[in-house]
């Protein structure tokens, strides 16, 4: 029986543990040691090859295998056939943020798609200047067209939200339609009409109140933002899209303006109401889905992603179909077909890439309209390509609905960015936001609680800060 | 003969302390350097910037939150596992009818102790997923129980009100962990002579008084062993929070932990990831950590109950 008292021990296994730490320290500045810079992959530039990529250069793509689930075969076939010499890799991944080491070491891919719960907030890379800027790709000919700069075939915005002060950084791939989804077989069968004017939804939200239906969903958990984007976007119609660039940038009681105040009274009446899905604080955004989808919900106040997300266990004939926000009076500023329309799923090609040229070529295929209408046809999201988006036939009711709602919206289509650049602030109006709907914040509060958190993001000066028109 | 001895300890331990250096003591002292840098991660500039990070600790009201709740943790979830653990180890071993003066446990003690251990055979994914659907407000079984029994349970769902979704999390990690402590507390029982607990029969003692004067004493090494993990446990708690409420946020933070607070910090989708700070966080739970293991050892130093 050895007898060494355990107390003993343990002080002498302490000591010894200090006499590694020198060691140790050591290996943490191994950690982080980059390899320097990386040589350019570059070829010669052609019509035929306008971003100059080297065709024998090997290309990485990362994409996102959360929410779409496409590794882009059609966009593979024509960069091996215009640059038969390359290798092309194109992975899935869901938890983007585990290329961490990657970007630590400087050895990160060559185009990845930065999205999904775990995805790197951009923020970040462009602090740390490791993303490409993207420019040379907007001013490449596209394509369909060599006559037609790739920047003219996108929809608007596109290169608003992709921009950080100017430099265009992020190539927001697909089209996000915002706005109060419902189940067409539902409506017809209560001979209900999605309204255009708020004081009418509010009529509507009684009747399916007491037809025994929850009038309102969402989820309080993890999705409550989808419901600010709803107030924002009635605040936008109101007061025109002003309202939005005020409050992205950051502008002093930017959230105090009467628009965003009379969004706020009209959320916080459903919930003064109890027009919203009882024990919707305690959902996620799929079991709240869950619950639409069932029959057990009027409307759910959603963006257009949630026809493909909800696919598997929407039942036959459901007909999910979308419209705008209502109005909040007659007299707003923007026509009640305004739509939140939002470019997401960033793509990104770093800036220490081994073959930034092959990003961008890749990127250039992907906004190819006949790859732009197979990315749409697969996953039933639109695109940030105009042409593509007008010539795709929708198989869906959804898809159908999105299509129709921005055409009719034409230019009027708003969108904000500060979600994606000020994380803290965005995170305490969805905070805020959860309690409006749960009834622990009046409207007041609500509006009190963003501006106090914009405010606190605007005087704190290592938070980098951009701007848009 | 002394120095042979530590040269047969030294010859066992070398291969396990020398992956403890790497997989634990590099790693912390790596958490300390970053705690001193604006690190954000990703980048490979890294600029010294000292205090900076606890000082702005120091001012970040969610931390301090975070910090409450996980006050709460350490004195609700090691009073209750243990109070529940030595309850039923109690009954199933000792506190069942008497045949003669032999004292035996109650009427199916075995298939007990069998179900209070299942759920610690589970992992807490599963667990806190299982629990998340149980207390659904949307016909989850455990609002379905109380209003049955006559509580109300919360319209917003126990894992959607402020006031009781910590309490909810807490159950969770209760009903997780107390069958370990059933079994630990039973081979504790085991120990102990059985005829001290006849000489106490005899005696005409009830079964309070058994407990209190002669079961819980004999125990006390067990019990302070169980507070240490149980404290253990409670200064993390960063699964069961991360699966069942992952936004603390919607919840007024109510049950945001210091360790999912870090987690946050450096790996959410929404917020600029910040190693650096989310280091200093690390770090500032590590000697959270160790004060408490320094008070535990202090207060164990009790000395033993001889029983010859």
């Amino acid at each position: 029986m050895v007898d060494v008292d355990r107390r003993v021990f343990l002080r002498q296994a302490l000591a010894a543990g200090a006499l590694f730490l020198p060691v140790s320290g050591m290996m943490a500045s191994c950690a982080t040691a980059g390899s320097g810079g990386n040589e350019q992959a570059k070829g010669e530039v052609s019509a035929k090859n306008p971003l100059g990529v080297d065709s024998s250069a090997p290309l990485e793509v990362i994409t996102f295998a959360g929410g779409l689930k496409t590794t882009f075969p059609e966009v593979q076939a024509a960069y091996k056939k215009a640059h038969s010499g390359a290798k092309v890799t194109v992975k899935g991944m869901v938890n983007i943020n585990s290329l961490q080491p990657r970007f630590a070491s400087d050895d990160p891919p060559d185009l990845i798609d930065d999205s999904g719960a775990q995805k790197i907030p951009l923020g970040t890379l462009v602090g740390g200047k490791q993303l490409a800027d993207l420019q040379p790709l907007l001013d490449a000919p596209s394509v369909d067209d060599p006559n037609v700069k790739v920047r003219d075939t996108l929809v608007d915005g596109t290169v608003d939200v992709g921009s950080y002060n100017g430099t265009f950084h992020a190539l927001n791939y697909v089209l996000f339609v915002y706005g109060m989804w419902y189940s067409r077989s539902l409506f017809d069968k209560h001979n209900w009409e999605m309204p255009k004017q708020w004081d009418d939804f509010l009529d509507l939200c009684a009747e399916m109140k007491s037809a025994g239906l929850a009038p309102v969903g969402y989820a309080g958990q993890n999705a409550a933002q989808y419901v600010t984007t709803t107030l924002l976007t009635m605040a936008a119609k109101r007061g025109g899209p002003d309202v939005l660039v005020k409050i992205d940038n950051l502008e002093p009681g930017a959230w105090e303006q009467p628009a965003v105040g009379d969004a706020a009274a009209a959320i916080e009446q459903l919930a003064a109401k109890g027009y919203l899905l009882p024990g919707a604080a305690a959902l996620e955004h799929t079991e709240a889905q869950t619950e639409w989808v069932k029959g057990k919900v009027g409307v759910y106040p959603n963006a257009s992603w949630v026809e493909n997300e909800m696919k598997s266990v929407t039942p036959k004939g459901f007909d999910m179909v979308m419209s705008p926000v209502p109005s909040l009076g007659s007299d707003d500023a923007m026509p009640t077909e305004a739509l939140y329309a939002s470019p997401g799923e960033s793509f990104i090609v770093p800036s220490k890439a081994d073959n930034v040229r092959g990003g961008m070529e890749f990127l250039r295929y992907m906004l190819a309209k006949d790859n732009a209408m197979a990315f749409t046809e697969l996953t039933g999201s639109l695109t940030v390509v105009k042409a593509a988006n007008e010539a795709v036939e929708p198989k869906t009711t959804g898809l159908e609905s999105t299509q129709a709602a921005l055409q009719a919206a034409g230019e009027n289509t708003v969108t904000y960015i500060h979600n994606l650049w000020y994380g803290d602030m965005h995170k305490a109006c969805t905070q805020a936001m959860a309690d409006l709907l749960a009834g622990r914040k009046s409207a007041e509060e609500y509006v009190k609680a963003c501006q106090q958190a914009a405010d606190k993001t605007a005087a704190d000066d290592s938070i980098e800060k951009y701007e848009r028109k | 003969m002394r120095h042979g001895k530590y040269r047969f300890i030294v010859s066992f331990l070398a291969v396990p302390l020398g992956l403890y250096v790497l997989f634990v003591v590099s790693p912390n002292v790596q958490a300390l350097i970053y705690s001193f840098t604006d690190w954000s991660g990703y980048s490979d500039e890294i600029n010294f910037v000292g205090l900076d990070n606890y000082a702005r600790l120091l001012a970040d009201e969610t931390f301090w939150i975070a910090l409450r709740n996980n006050a709460v943790l350490l004195v609700v979830l090691p009073v209750v596992t243990i109070a529940l653990g030595l309850l039923f180890a109690y009954l199933i071993n000792v506190g069942g009818a008497r045949r003669g003066v032999v004292a035996t446990g109650l009427r199916g003690s075995k298939f007990y102790s069998a179900v209070f251990f299942f759920p610690y055979l589970l992992s807490v994914a599963i667990i806190a997923i299982l629990w998340r659907q149980a207390y659904s407000p949307r016909g989850g079984p455990v609002p379905k129980t109380m209003a049955a029994v006559g509580v109300d349970p919360p319209t917003d769902g126990l894992l959607g009100s402020p006031e009781t979704a910590l309490w909810a999390v807490i159950g969770v990690a209760v009903w997780h962990a107390v069958g370990f402590y059933v079994v630990l507390f039973t081979a504790g029982l085991a120990a102990i002579p059985r005829d001290v607990f006849e000489a106490a029969a005899l005696d005409g003692a009830n079964r309070f008084t058994v407990f209190f004067r002669i079961t819980l004493p004999l125990l006390w090494d067990n019990v302070q062993v169980a507070f240490v993990y149980l404290g253990i446990i409670a200064l993390d708690f960063f699964a069961i929070v991360n699966i069942m409420t992952p936004h603390p946020e919607a919840i007024s933070n109510s049950t945001e932990v210091v360790a999912h607070y870090l987690y946050t910090r450096a790996f959410s989708g929404d917020i600029n990831p910040q190693y650096g700070y989310a280091s200093a966080i690390g770090v500032a739970l590590f000697f959270l950590t160790l004060t408490l293991a320094a008070v535990m050892f202090r207060v164990t130093r009790r000395e033993q109950v001889e029983l010859g």
